[in-house]
């Protein structure tokens, strides 16, 4: 990792190898803005990835940019001493007019400065299957009853209504971050700081709301997989998935036609307001940066439109940048959709809370899937408020 | 194997002594042969010690720390004091007492039992081929595939429904204990393999001659097998138990991949709890306290099978 | 004679049972991605095998990962199994003093959970230069794999009647020869076996191919093949399944060449 590169290139690790062309492409804009290119290095494995990523800090043979997640998961490595503050790429972000989002900006934040600028802006919207829609002769719904006549009327036909995994995944946080921050966008806000409780009314609801669609039959089992997504789309097998945009590119590639794909905002269930669940990448620069201007320049070029534009067009996924919106009629119809309606974000849960709390909840979840009863739920919550207790306690030591 | 008749102990006695005019130096005598045990040995341990056993002394030192991967925090022993009052420990236990049972007695039973079968079959070899197959298997394959046998819409569910049983249909992996058992039959369907080799290997070490000696005595099929070819199997036996009992303690990988130790953590093992707890959690200190108990117990339980083994030298038998 | 047909149908039957999944591999692979649901397929239904091998092959640097791991997996299976003879030999046949010591010391090294190391092994790597060398790989697989070739080993030698060594030692024959000329062709099977069960393990190792190379000329396969199947995974299963097939090709052909070898020397002792 430590190796001489060639002059005019700055090292990204990141934990994708995929994404290694559109760093190709994006590094191509870049070189004219900042004078230098990117040299891309992979470790596909996540948790491998933040392993290496530690203890190369430790020994100081660190690649000149790093991806990493923004949030609490940004904290934790910021406060370690290991990144670089970038506040200025920020500030000429809000400047030339290419992003001004404040609660974006407040997620890269820790005590005051910024420390990596966002490498995408992905919403958590419903994908659906048009084949589907039309066999059901649905339009996409606008309020939180015309979904569940959707849901209803896809179990009534033997389609799967909603493909939810996450039995052994991250993904069980998906529909607890939706229905809790649907409901109450300011109470979320409150119980990922540590404020609220989640054995709170506002929890109990969502839970409520959660193990009836489960009583409904609106989910999959839950450990389906949105690898088998594709086909069941294209087939019309499954109706609906709620995920991040950011898969709208695997999804493509695995054979389902843009035309047979669109992707609505989940209507607010009934009380709650229009709100959004974001999930924002970091590309940060490393304290250690054998290149450290260079990866300083590269980090003020990243949100310039033409930079964004190459980047975004292979991702297939919206940016930072709202002006930017690649050519897929699924994430077009998204960010019309936001552009429109104008909903609060809310930063995904998985970056919203100190991550060992994350990752104790997010277990509790997944059980909860397995066994979604009213009992359960309530067990669930009482065990996740347990665990709060406890690493709050740690985190602010 | 060409097998030396076993020489007459009486004989060897009254052997003429050679090099009778020379006298020997016994001091230098074993000095040079230890130059020579140290020749033979030190590639192996200097290895063995170097990126083995120093890593692993480290990784315990680690444990006496509260370490987050960048600071850490001298705690002495409070890891270990959370870990053996950790409710979740317990269960960790639980379950990989329950992997060694299992992955002792299904691979380790099944190997002997193919490898003497298919040695009296004619199509012993394609048989002992399909057998050992998986082994070859790379595990996130092997992974892939018990997957979507065993996922709720998968093939096992399928056919469950196709031949009319739907009603013993289940979710495979999503609940405990029934997730470790159909693991541990996952795993014994990629083990067997290896341990069917190693028994083979040990079957040619019998030589021709006991068995007829045996067959005249009149020992016929289960007997021969029981009273003859079983004993002559310990060596080989030996190290089939020992390294089942030490890979099944540290059954990681399968579990890791199928489950991620789940419901929660209800169907985590000892060494998935060591993993999480360093790699996911990044608590790098309790990790490595749980990796350090984890070695404690291998260590013993390899050392309660083997200690009996250890001492015999050539020739002695085991 | 139904001693014999009872036998026969037992093994016939448990080894259709041991095919069941490996068929299922095979047949999910030749499944193109656009037609898999997630539902597994039971016969061919289409020639997918190949396009899922050159997808495999495109988005993973799978060709170069194959070429890196057979040099890992013949090297140092094989220096591996060569120390681990040495070392056997000096244990059961030379006069070591305490050969359980020995024993336990070497033994260790098969006990230790490997995650165990991984911190310290890649600090240690990354100070001395030999992170992503593929020096280092060989160096870490050799050491990782002498442990359970040496208890092969020294099990074996074991079942070699002390006479020989005793009457070889009297000859005035030196250890070396002695090694040579005695034990090694004698634990020939032995040997070869620690040496295929090493090449597999080695093959197959997923953790140390990902911690300590990141360069495409030091990957070993699994590491690039865990490129398609990770948490940004863009290709479905059956490509996956397609690549871990190529991959585990060799290791399969390797067994079944083995079994050959070792029915024809069953024959030859019978």
């Amino acid at each position: 990792m430590s190796r001489p590169a060639a002059a005019d290139v700055v090292s990204l690790f990141n934990d994708n190898p995929s994404w290694a062309p559109g760093f190709q492409a994006a590094g191509s804009r870049l070189r004219p803005l900042s004078g230098f290119r990117l040299a891309p290095r992979a470790v596909p494995n996540v948790s491998n990835y933040q392993q290496i990523v530690r203890m190369s800090a430790q020994t100081g043979s660190t690649t000149d940019l790093i991806k990493w997640w923004n949030g609490y998961r940004l904290r934790d490595i910021a406060r370690a001493g290991i990144l670089a503050d970038v506040t200025d790429a920020w500030d000429e972000a809000a400047r030339r007019g290419w992003s001004d989002d404040t609660a974006l900006r407040s997620t890269f934040t820790y005590e005051g400065k910024q420390y990596g600028v966002p490498l995408y802006k992905s919403y958590y919207v419903v994908f659906y299957s048009r084949p589907a829609f039309k066999r059901l002769g649905v339009d996409v719904p606008t309020t939180w009853q015309q979904f569940l006549d959707v849901v209803d009327a896809a179990h009534a036909k033997g389609i799967t209504p909603i493909s939810s995994g996450g039995a052994t995944s991250w993904e069980s946080l998906i529909w607890f971050q939706q229905l809790v921050n649907g409901l109450d966008h300011r109470f979320y806000q409150e119980l990922t700081a540590g404020r609220a409780s989640y054995t709170d009314d506002v929890c109990r609801r969502a839970m409520a709301l959660w193990s009836d669609l489960y009583r409904r039959g609106a989910f999959s089992a839950p450990d389906a997989q949105t690898t088998d997504l594709p086909a069941q789309f294209t087939q019309g097998t499954t109706a609906m998935c709620l995920y991040g945009t950011w898969n709208t590119g695997a999804f493509l590639d695995n054979g389902v036609k843009d035309a047979d794909l669109g992707a609505f905002l989940l209507p607010p269930p009934p009380g709650g307001a229009r709100s959004v669940i974001v999930e924002s990448g970091v590309l940060a620069v490393s304290a250690n940066a054998h290149k450290l201007d260079a990866a300083h320049a590269v980090a003020r070029a990243w949100l310039n439109p033409s930079v964004q534009t190459a980047w975004s067009g292979f991702l297939r996924d919206t940016s930072a940048d709202p002006g930017v919106v690649p050519n897929v009629g699924t994430v077009r119809q998204v960010a019309a959709q936001v552009r429109r309606e104008r909903p609060t974000q809310a930063i995904r849960y998985w970056e919203a809370s100190p991550p060992v709390l994350i990752e104790g909840n997010v277990q509790e979840l997944s059980a909860f899937m397995i066994n979604p009863t009213r009992a359960q739920a309530t067990k669930t919550l009482t065990n996740m408020q347990h665990r709060a207790d406890k690493e709050w306690k740690v985190w602010t030591s | 194997m060409d097998v030396l008749t076993p020489a007459d102990p009486a004989a060897s006695r009254t052997r003429p002594r050679r090099s009778h005019a020379l006298v020997h130096d016994p001091r230098s005598e074993r000095r040079r042969a230890a130059v020579w045990v140290g020749a033979f040995l030190t590639p192996a341990v200097a290895l063995i010690l170097l990126l083995l056993l120093a890593p692993f002394l480290i990784t315990a030192w680690r444990s006496l720390f509260d370490d987050n991967g960048v600071t850490a925090r001298f705690v002495g022993l409070s890891n270990y004091i959370a870990l053996f009052s950790d409710p979740d420990f317990g269960r960790s236990l639980l379950n990989t007492v329950l992997w060694v049972v299992g992955t002792l007695v299904l691979p380790v039973l099944l190997g002997l039992l193919l490898a003497v079968l298919t040695h009296s079959v004619r199509w012993g070899a394609a048989a002992r081929t399909a057998v050992v197959i998986p082994y070859a298997l790379s595990g996130s394959a092997t992974a892939l595939l018990w997957t979507f046998l065993l996922k709720t819409d998968g093939a096992v569910n399928q056919t469950l429904n196709a031949v009319g049983l739907g009603g013993l249909q289940q979710e495979w992996l999503l609940h405990w204990p029934m997730n470790t058992l159909v693991m541990i039959v996952a795993t014994t369907w990629q083990a067997t393999g290896a341990s069917l080799i190693l028994f083979l290997i040990g079957l040619q070490t019998i030589p021709s001659e006991t068995i007829e000696a045996a067959r005249l005595d009149g020992a016929q099929g289960f007997q021969l097998f029981l009273r003859v070819i079983l004993p002559q199997l310990r060596p080989m036996t030996v190290v089939v138990v020992g390294m089942s009992i030490v890979n099944s303690l540290k059954t990681f990988d399968i579990v890791w991949l199928l489950t991620q130790g789940g419901p929660g953590t209800a169907s985590e093992t000892l060494a998935l709890t060591m993993y999480r707890q360093t790699f996911t959690l990044n608590r790098y200190g309790y990790g490595a306290a749980v990796s350090v108990v984890l070695t404690v117990v291998v260590v013993a339980a390899s050392w309660l099978y083997l200690r009996r083994q250890v001492q015999q030298r050539s020739g002695e038998g085991v | 004679m139904t001693g014999r047909t009872a036998r026969g149908v037992l093994v016939t039957l448990i080894s259709v049972l041991w095919l069941v999944p490996t068929w299922l591999v095979v047949v999910n692979a030749f499944t193109p991605t656009e037609q898999y649901t997630g539902s597994p397929r039971w016969w061919f239904t289409s020639a997918g095998l190949f396009s899922n091998i050159r997808a495999a092959f495109d988005s993973a640097d799978v060709g170069q990962g194959l070429l890196n791991t057979l040099m890992y997996s013949v090297i140092g299976g094989a220096v591996a199994v060569v120390i681990s003879a040495l070392a056997a030999f000096a244990v059961t046949v030379m006069p070591v003093r305490r050969p359980g010591l020995w024993f336990w010391f070497i033994f260790i090294g098969t006990v230790l959970p490997l995650q165990t190391f991984l911190s310290p092994l890649f600090t240690g790597y990354a100070t001395t230069n030999l992170y992503d060398t593929q020096y280092g790989m060989v160096l870490i697989y050799v050491a990782l794999t002498i442990p359970f070739a040496f208890f092969v080993n020294r099990n074996f030698m074991l079942t070699v009647p002390k006479e020989i060594s005793e009457s070889a030692q009297l000859d005035g024959v030196n250890w070396l020869s002695m090694f040579l000329r005695i034990h090694l062709p004698l634990a020939r099977n032995a040997l070869l076996a620690a040496f295929i069960f090493q090449f597999t393990w080695i093959w197959n190792d997923l953790l140390f191919g990902i911690t300590l190379s990141l360069s495409p000329n030091v990957r070993p396969v699994t590491a690039t093949l865990a490129d398609l199947s990770g948490n940004y995974g863009t290709v479905g299963p059956p490509v996956v399944l397609a690549g871990a097939l190529v991959a585990s090709l060799p290791t399969v052909v390797l067994f079944f060449v083995f079994q050959r070898f070792f029915v024809n020397s069953l024959r030859l002792t019978a």
